[in-house]
């Protein structure tokens, strides 16, 4: 059980960046990455689980199952980036100037900005 | 040894790999590392012998996902750059690419500002690019959070989380569990020789036709919400280099595809693998300019879409009436009937990916739709 102690270990790690990324992050695009490597940390762990020994094949379950889950992870990130993709439209098409005054951080477009200038 | 030594260093590197991504100041930088990362992925499956999602991780997670991710990057930066150049009303000069990169990731990720979490970040008020840049690259409209009290909530579940992962890897001092051999025991029944593809398109068949149907949903989710409006990228025209080389390697791509799908009766290989290969050459081809990106308009681009999908239902319905059940394939045609839903699903599985690269159907870019306006039947244009 020597060969994949390490890679369990990495995928916690991985896991747990994961969330922490998906969760924290701010930019759209790395939220996404995050949530990528949160599915590599559990895909990871179920191919650990799966492993024998280098002489016994491993067991073909949960490879299936982790197949089929890279190709519906890339799909919906391909999904995530195809709506991240029309944010700037969106925003265009917004009303130019959102009613977040609350906000803690600095409103980016204060309403009076263009007049003071 | 050597190897148990090798072992460790890729597991660390992933690991460092993983925090580089989502901390890395640059996002460009983040992306290329995450492309690295996936490609070390494909070296760690291999090290844990499952070949299959080597090849699928290699095509797929390094290859297709950095695609997509790079084209993602560089159409939020066209748009946002030309958002700021046209609309700006203040003297600021609009800011090259690389500037605009960082301006992008003014808002550090939280593992970075942790310990300065609870000021507040005092270069958010000067910032015109900087601010704009997040506003346009962060969630528009989301409240912001208190710091503090999402940190601590955060930190909570991770807690949650890594106990729970403890449990999970310590079972691993259990390796008699599984199905291994309730597999390895029905391989004969299973119409092909390789246990993972017995697993997908037999044993659990199911899996893999609802798959297909998650696919197609992507696909019409991504190209539901109407057509692309950003401008097209500032250009450099495909070199001559790159238009030759995209001629020579496509049908190669296209000859690798076949073999992996072929080789997936009896060896690591099949129809996902040979899927998202397909899928390559065709980005490269869309990207090289040699083939303009699919509309999904005309009949012979939705067919191979769909029949995947159809193929599959039909064969799992079609077992039926001769008293089988859903999916159980007579015996004596498995292995013929196993092999025309992996061609059928290699189709379905390129095109699709393709399609979710090109992200929605395209607009002339002098054509902008108007803010709030419903979209036009007819807005749809080759470009």
């Amino acid at each position: 059980m020597s060969v994949p102690i390490a890679y369990a270990y990495a995928s916690m790690i991985l896991i747990l960046s994961g969330i922490w990324g998906a969760l924290g992050c701010e930019h759209i695009l790395r939220r996404i990455m995050a949530l990528n490597i949160l599915g590599s940390g559990v895909f990871l762990l179920l191919v650990v689980f799966a492993y024998r020994s280098p002489d016994i094949p491993p067991d073909p379950v949960p490879h299936a199952m982790v197949l089929t889950g890279i190709v519906v992870a890339v799909s919906a990130t391909a999904l995530g980036l195809s709506l991240a993709r029309r944010i700037p439209a969106t925003l265009d098409g917004a009303p130019p100037r959102l009613p977040d005054k609350d906000a803690s951080r600095a409103d980016p477009w204060p309403a009076g900005r263009d007049e003071e200038a | 040894m050597i190897l148990w030594l090798f072992d460790l260093l890729l597991a660390l590197t992933l690991v460092g790999l993983a925090w580089r991504v989502l901390a890395a100041p640059d996002l460009l930088q983040s992306v290329v590392l995450f492309i690295v990362f996936g490609l070390l992925m494909a070296v760690a499956w291999s090290r844990l012998q499952a070949f299959d999602i080597a090849l699928a991780e290699a095509a797929i997670g390094a290859g297709l996902t950095g695609a997509l991710l790079l084209n993602t990057l560089a159409r939020l930066e066209s748009s946002t750059g030309s958002t700021s150049s046209t609309s700006s009303t203040t003297s600021t000069p609009p800011a090259g690419p690389t500037s605009l990169n960082r301006a992008a990731e003014a808002t550090q990720p939280l593992p970075r500002s942790h310990g300065e979490a609870s000021e507040p970040a005092p270069n958010r008020e000067d910032g015109g690019e900087a601010s704009r840049e997040n506003r346009l690259v962060a969630i528009p409209g989301a409240k912001p959070r208190p710091r503090a009290a999402w940190l601590s909530l955060l930190g909570l579940l991770m807690m949650l989380s890594s106990i729970m992962l403890l449990g999970a890897v310590h079972q691993i001092t259990r390796p008699e569990e599984g199905l291994r051999e309730y597999v390895l025991e029905n391989m004969e029944a299973s119409g092909v020789a390789h246990p993972v593809t017995a697993v997908l398109l037999n044993f659990r068949a199911y899996d893999t036709l609802l798959e297909m149907g998650v696919l197609l949903v992507a696909v019409i989710g991504a190209w539901s919400l109407g057509p692309l409006t950003e401008s097209a990228l500032p250009g450099v025209p495909p070199g001559r280099l790159l238009v030759g080389l995209v001629r020579l390697l496509a049908p190669l791509i296209v000859l690798v595809s076949g073999y992996i799908l072929w080789a997936g009766t009896g060896q690591p290989g099949g129809a996902f693998q040979a899927g998202a290969v397909l899928s390559a050459a065709g980005v490269l081809l869309v990207v090289a300019g040699v083939v303009p990106p699919p509309t999904l308009q005309p009949v012979h681009q939705r067919v191979p879409l769909l029949i995947g999908l159809s193929f599959f239902l039909a064969v799992g319905l079609g077992v039926m009436p001769a008293g089988q059940n859903f999916l159980q394939y007579p015996p004596a045609a498995t292995s013929t009937l196993i092999l025309l839903i992996e061609t059928a699903l290699t189709l379905s599985i390129a095109l699709t990916l393709l399609s979710l690269f090109v992200g929605g159907p395209r607009q002339a870019a002098n054509e902008r739709v108007e803010p709030n306006e419903p979209y036009r039947e007819n807005g749809v244009e080759e470009s």
